[in-house]
């Protein structure tokens, strides 16, 4: 039997203890120890994406990732995007307002992967997410849904979107 | 360029709420990280699953040796064929009348035939536990020869994939009027080629997973599970389990993506069942994604030759098919009827083509079974005539545009009886194509490609006319296809006494988004708000009955059922209002929850209705107590819509690259009920289709395993797409809408293959294979400037 | 997974340590090739070292000629880097290219070397531009340290510590990815050096990453694409796959080739 290990993370703002063994990847703790269903499993090999979260802010698949290694870790998941109020966060609103989701499996690391996008490049274009979100994939939206509502919460959706007529605005 | 989008979609008439691009009321949970799918799902006393599965394709299993897997700390036991005594084989339940039906063992039993085959289970506390001990299973094998494509499992000396049926033929399946040979005189001229639809690997983001919870208290299973279709697998799962099908419930919470696959029945599910029920304790199992592409079945893997009899003016008279599908090594759900039916029926497409002969003969290999996949079918057969149709085009220097409108059937010929068996309901064929067309810019395109080819760039144009059709119905023309399912769609609505609403269906959503469509037709129907109605779906115990999500039927049969069975509570509320507002019912108008008759001052509002209704206060006895309302909605006949599809490519003559530069899709699924989710639909299956005509293979290798990590397309290996629609009801429904979460898969492959042969044709490249690999492409350069050469 | 213990030294000197005393010790230096091996129980170390705490290890610094990248300097700080960028905009090209976003932020150039994929990227700038890798023990040349496939000239307990690069005159990248898993099916980095000219592909052969000394030879006299445009590689030393087999891979390394010969700058 190999030693276990003591971490602290910070899932959401809240600060968790957990004993975890040297081999559990912090997708398995955040789902089985500390009950963070949000990021989800779709691959073996970290091609899928559906497993992002933000580790002090940056986007990694945390299937590609032992449980040890984010010791002492600010984790975000989608779970914590929205403010205090429940009040989404625009992008979070975005994707709602684009029909950027269909069965949302994808969703909780989709958005932390264009979280990521949006802080290190505020004013993407399309071919930059595109880009950017190319390690997630989504087998429901053929992706531009997802990539209007990206746009259009960095402000940079242009004349190019899919302009949906007969909203019920 | 800008999308003309949704412009067309407000030309049938729609209410308050349907036809309205309402943002999903589903969203909020997902978004927020609180969806809930099977694996969010651990019960006390949890035991889990790890299967021990086949590496070979074919083998003699000689020993499975557990006692290292047992000695690991946490394993409550290893389990094998035997130890699931009295459990029967998983049983296909679309079985073409006369095939020889093999199905799936929950385990197997001496014999493995496809890698991937499950073999033992190990049982653990934990899933860490039950991987270590599955590590230390050592299977012995004694391997057998293998065959893994249709047409070498039909040569002669094919080795037998079952040993007991030669020739391992599943079925054959024929139909057509004839004539061929009679049409081919006539016409004057025969074009024929051969052409694949490789096998694919469905793919949903979430796997299967599975818990199932036997309590010894009640004597009843619940049985968890990423499903399509809850209650047909109550059934077929009650059927080879033994159980009694009224202590059997079946919950389908949130599903991560369908697609087909996830509505069979798998020896996996009828495993973990038996020994929930044997061991009184839950047993979960969440598929990874190496065994999903193994073991979940696949799609497609459709060999065929075509001939057509054609006339100088590009007419055609006639089509002989005769192709050869895979089935794998066992008949999975559907299995016979998928690749038969589904493909024979719409061999003509849209087209009225005088004569036809059709045959499709099914066969056994080592291979993962082949069952539904988005189109399941209709790809394969859209795939086949729209390829003829540029082909012949080609061919004699005709316009593809025009030799479609040529061969159309009319709109004053509708319902048109295709003679290969299928009724085509409705189709305005040119119009659509016109709008393709339009929207595409056609003729500028193909001066563009005139221009880009001088400078030796090579750009080509592909069409695609697909139909189909969707809402399967009606059960009694069904049962003479094998298809042991009925044809219609249930629905509850009940009016609470607070005047919102529940309705329970009988269809699932796995991402179309059923609880905001239903709810838009529901509120219609009641007069009331959608987010005052909560849609409930996949709990066996809570809705009456279902067919499920399958074949595009969701809308307009399982919508259909909401209409209907909101419209009577409607019906009731207005009798009650008219009560109240002392009026004839036909005068009571409803908006926004208040009533109000046409001429009168009075207004009640729907909670003083629906107070009456649940109490009887204020309401006369023979009214009776309640709003509530159960419709089964059973459709005579099935709809046909359809769309044409413009692609534009250009390929790298230097590599073979093929770049997908526009995609311009015209759906008609008739009337639309929520034209953000449609388009959201039309998005996803073009990318699946998207994905087979450019990128996607299950790619065994000479062992019979498919790749760990099939092509599926990313975000940067799609196109914008550039869609629209236009609008011709169906007759076959109350909502008039066709369906369309198939089209996108069924249209996109032939447009795509068309356009670059189009574009490589001056190469003399005459037919390229999907998926159109750089190196495939390339090699077809090649060859066709070798034979050039040669001549 | 098998079983493991797991450390995170503070210093190299512990990490050698470890590597040395433990039984079958694993470096994990990003992990973005290790934690998938690892899932599907295709190794079995006792240990893994986890070089994250060593952040002496992960930095680029730009002195005189050179360029100095740390071991375990993740890809997404090398693509936007300035320095990287202004002297050595190929590579960041080349970092940029890498996978996804994601693995980016934790894959490393040390990891990538030190693991030696025939379709990783890393290999080919280095072979190309002639860089020297450092140690806990030597120095290693670029042509000293590729092995074949998965194979380098390291040793059990040796930790890359940093690569050297030199500001070449040109050069360039070019890749033909997969179009999914973006591995390279052919990669070329062609570059000009004060040490000479270099043609390294990566992703095509069977022994990993390679020179293609006829092309150097050619483009020394006549720095143009035209001039290699009829220099093959030999089609029994390439890799074939699904993807492409080898006929295609010696064909389209002739064709992007041409490419970085004109893209460089």
């Amino acid at each position: 039997m190999k030693s276990e290990l003591d971490i602290m993370l910070t899932v959401d703002g809240a600060e968790e203890r957990t004993t975890v063994e040297p081999r559990m990847l912090l997708i398995q703790a955040l789902r089985e120890k500390l009950g963070v269903k949000g990021p989800h499993i779709g691959c073996e090999s970290g091609r899928c994406g559906a497993c992002t979260v933000l580790v002090n802010g940056e986007a990694v698949k945390s299937c590609m990732m032992l449980a040890a290694q984010a010791d002492g870790a600010k984790i975000t998941t989608a779970a914590g995007l929205a403010a205090e109020d429940g009040t989404l966060h625009p992008l979070q609103q975005a994707f709602h307002e684009h029909h950027a989701l269909q069965c949302g499996y994808c969703t909780p690391g989709m958005l932390c992967a264009a979280m990521d996008l949006l802080k290190t490049n505020p004013k993407p274009n399309e071919n930059d997410v595109r880009q950017a979100l190319r390690g997630n994939l989504c087998r429901c939206t053929g992706y531009q849904h997802i990539v209007d509502a990206v746009l259009s919460a960095a402000g940079t959706l242009g004349s190019g979107a899919s302009a949906v007529k007969g909203a019920a605005e | 360029m800008n999308a003309p989008d949704l412009n067309t979609a407000q030309r049938a008439e729609t209410g308050k709420h349907t036809g309205k691009a309402m943002r999903r009321m589903e969203d909020m949970r997902f978004l927020t990280g609180r969806g809930r799918y099977v694996d969010d799902i651990t019960l006390p006393r949890q035991l889990y699953a790890h299967f021990i599965r086949s590496p070979h394709a074919h083998a003699r299993i000689l020993k499975i040796n557990t006692e290292a897997a047992l000695a690991v700390s946490g394993v409550k036991g290893v389990y094998s064929a035997e130890d699931l005594h009295g459990t029967r084989d998983v049983p296909p339940n679309w079985v073409l009348p006369g095939s020889q039906v093999k199905g799936r063992p929950a385990l197997a039993r001496e014999i493995v035939r496809h890698v991937g085959e499950c073999v033992a289970v190990v049982l653990a506390e934990s899933p860490e536990a039950a991987a270590d001990a599955g590590a230390l299973v050592d299977v012995a094998y004694d391997p057998l020869p293998t065959v893994f494509s249709a047409s070498d499992a039909l040569k002669e000396n094919a080795h037998k994939v079952h040993g007991d049926l030669p020739g391992n033929i599943a079925t054959t399946f024929k139909t057509g009027n004839g004539g061929y040979e009679e049409a081919l005189e006539k016409a004057g001229r025969e074009i024929a080629f051969s052409l694949r639809n490789q096998r694919l690997v469905p793919f949903p983001i979430e796997g299967r997973a599975v818990n199932a919870d036997f309590d010894p208290a009640t004597e009843r299973l619940t049985f968890y599970t990423a499903h399509q279709i809850p209650h047909m697998l109550r059934r077929m799962l009650a059927g080879a389990l033994g159980f009694p099908e009224h202590k059997l419930r079946v919950i389908s919470p949130d599903v991560g993506g369908g697609f087909g696959p996830k509505m069979h029945f798998y020896p996996e599910e009828l495993t973990l069942a038996r020994l929930s029920c044997l061991l009184k304790r839950p047993v979960k199992w969440t598929e990874r994604r190496s065994e999903n592409v193994a073991a979940t079945t696949h799609g497609r893997d459709h060999e065929m030759e075509v001939r057509v009899a054609v006339q100088n003016d590009g007419k055609v008279l006639g089509l002989k098919l005769d192709s050869k599908a895979n089935v794998g090594a066992y008949l999975s759900s559907m299995g016979t009827g998928v690749p038969t039916i589904n493909v024979a029926l719409f061999a003509l497409g849209v087209y009225a083509i005088p004569h036809s002969d059709v045959t499709i003969t099914c066969a056994y290999t080592n291979t993962t079974p082949v069952d539904a996949y988005r189109g399941a079918g209709r790809p394969e057969a859209a795939y086949m005539i729209e390829r003829v149709m540029d082909r012949v085009a080609l061919e004699l220097g005709l316009d593809p545009a025009e030799t479609r409108k040529r061969n159309f059937v009319q709109p004053d010929q509708m319902p048109y009886a295709q003679p290969t068996g299928t009724t085509l309901d409705t189709g305005e064929y040119a119009m659509t194509l016109d709008l393709a067309l339009k929207n595409a810019g056609y003729e500028g395109l193909r001066k563009e490609q005139e221009e880009a080819r001088k400078k030796g760039r090579y750009l080509g144009i592909g069409f695609s006319n697909y139909t189909e059709t969707c809402g399967m119905g009606n059960g009694y023309l069904l049962q003479f296809v094998g298809f042991d399912r009925g044809g219609y769609e249930s629905a509850v609505v009940r009016v609470h006494p607070d005047g919102r609403a529940t309705v329970l269906s009988g269809s699932h959503s796995h991402g179309q988004g059923h609880v905001t469509t239903f709810a838009q037709i529901a509120a219609d129907e009641l007069g009331i708000a959608p987010e005052q109605i909560e849609v409930l779906q996949g709990d066996t115990d809570m809705i009456p009955f279902g067919i499920g999500t399958f074949n595009s039927r969701s809308v307009p049969v399982g919508g259909s059922a909401v209409k209907v069975a909101a419209g009577r509570v409607a019906a009731k509320m207005r009798r009650i209002a008219a009560h109240l507002l002392q009026c004839e019912p036909e005068k009571v108008l409803v908006e926004d929850g208040i009533f109000k008759a046409a001429d009168g001052n009075g207004t009640v509002t729907v909670e003083r209705v629906a107070h009456a209704a649940w109490t009887g206060h204020d309401m006369p006895y023979e009214m009776g107590i309640g709003l509530e309302e159960t419709e089964f909605f059973h459709p005579q006949s099935m709809s046909s819509p359809y769309g044409a599809h413009i692609a534009l490519v250009e390929v790298d003559p230097e590599t073979g690259e093929v770049e997908l530069k526009r995609y311009i899709a015209v759906d008609d699924c008739g009337v639309i009920i929520n034209p953000l989710l449609a388009r959201g639909q039309v998005h996803g299956g073009l990318a699946q289709g998207i994905g087979q005509a450019l990128y996607e293979d299950a790619g065994f290798d000479a062992q019979g395993r498919p790749a760990l990590e099939p092509s599926i397309p990313r975000f940067d290996m799609l196109p914008r797409f550039e869609t629209d629609h236009t609008v011709t009801p169906t007759p076959t429904n109350p909502l008039g809408a066709k369906g369309l979460g198939e089209a996108g898969a069924i249209g996109a492959p032939p447009a795509i293959v068309n356009a670059a042969i189009d574009a490589l044709w001056s190469l003399g490249v005459r037919a390229l294979d999907m998926p159109l690999t750089p190196e495939r492409v390339l090699t077809s350069i090649r060859n066709a400037a070798n034979k050039e050469t040669e001549v | 997974m098998y079983q493991f213990d797991y450390h995170r030294p503070a210093s190299l000197k512990e990490a050698s340590e470890l590597l040395k005393n433990c039984d079958e010790a694993k470096i994990l230096a990003g992990g973005q090739t290790l934690i998938p091996t690892l899932k599907q129980r295709l190794a079995m170390p006792s240990d893994l070292v986890d070089l994250g705490a060593l952040k002496e290890l992960s930095f680029i610094k730009a002195e005189g000629d050179a360029i100095m990248i740390g071991a375990a300097t993740p890809h997404a700080d090398v693509a936007v880097n300035a320095d990287v960028r202004k002297h050595l905009p190929s590579l960041a090209k080349l970092a940029e290219g890498i996978g996804d976003p994601a693995v980016r932020h934790k894959g490393t150039i040390g990891g990538s070397l030190a693991n030696n994929d025939p379709s990783a990227d890393y290999p080919a700038a280095v072979l190309a531009l002639d860089a020297k890798i450092h140690t806990t023990k030597r120095l290693i040349e670029a042509d000293e340290f590729f092995k074949g496939m998965f194979e380098t000239a390291l040793g059990d307990d040796e930790i890359i510590t940093e690569i050297t690069f030199p500001h070449p005159k040109r050069a360039a990248y070019v890749k033909f990815p997969n179009p999914a898993s973006r591995y390279a099916m052919v990669g070329v980095f062609v570059a000009e050096t004060p040490m000479g000219i270099r043609v390294a592909v990566t992703g095509a052969g069977q022994e990993g990453v390679f020179r293609v000394k006829e092309m150097e030879e050619a483009l020394a006299k006549n720095w143009s694409a035209d001039a290699i445009s009829g220099i093959k590689v030999p089609v029994e030393n390439m890799l074939s796959d699904l993807h492409g087999d080898a006929e295609y891979r010696a064909h389209l390394v002739t064709v992007i080739a041409k490419r970085a010969v004109a893209a460089a700058i």
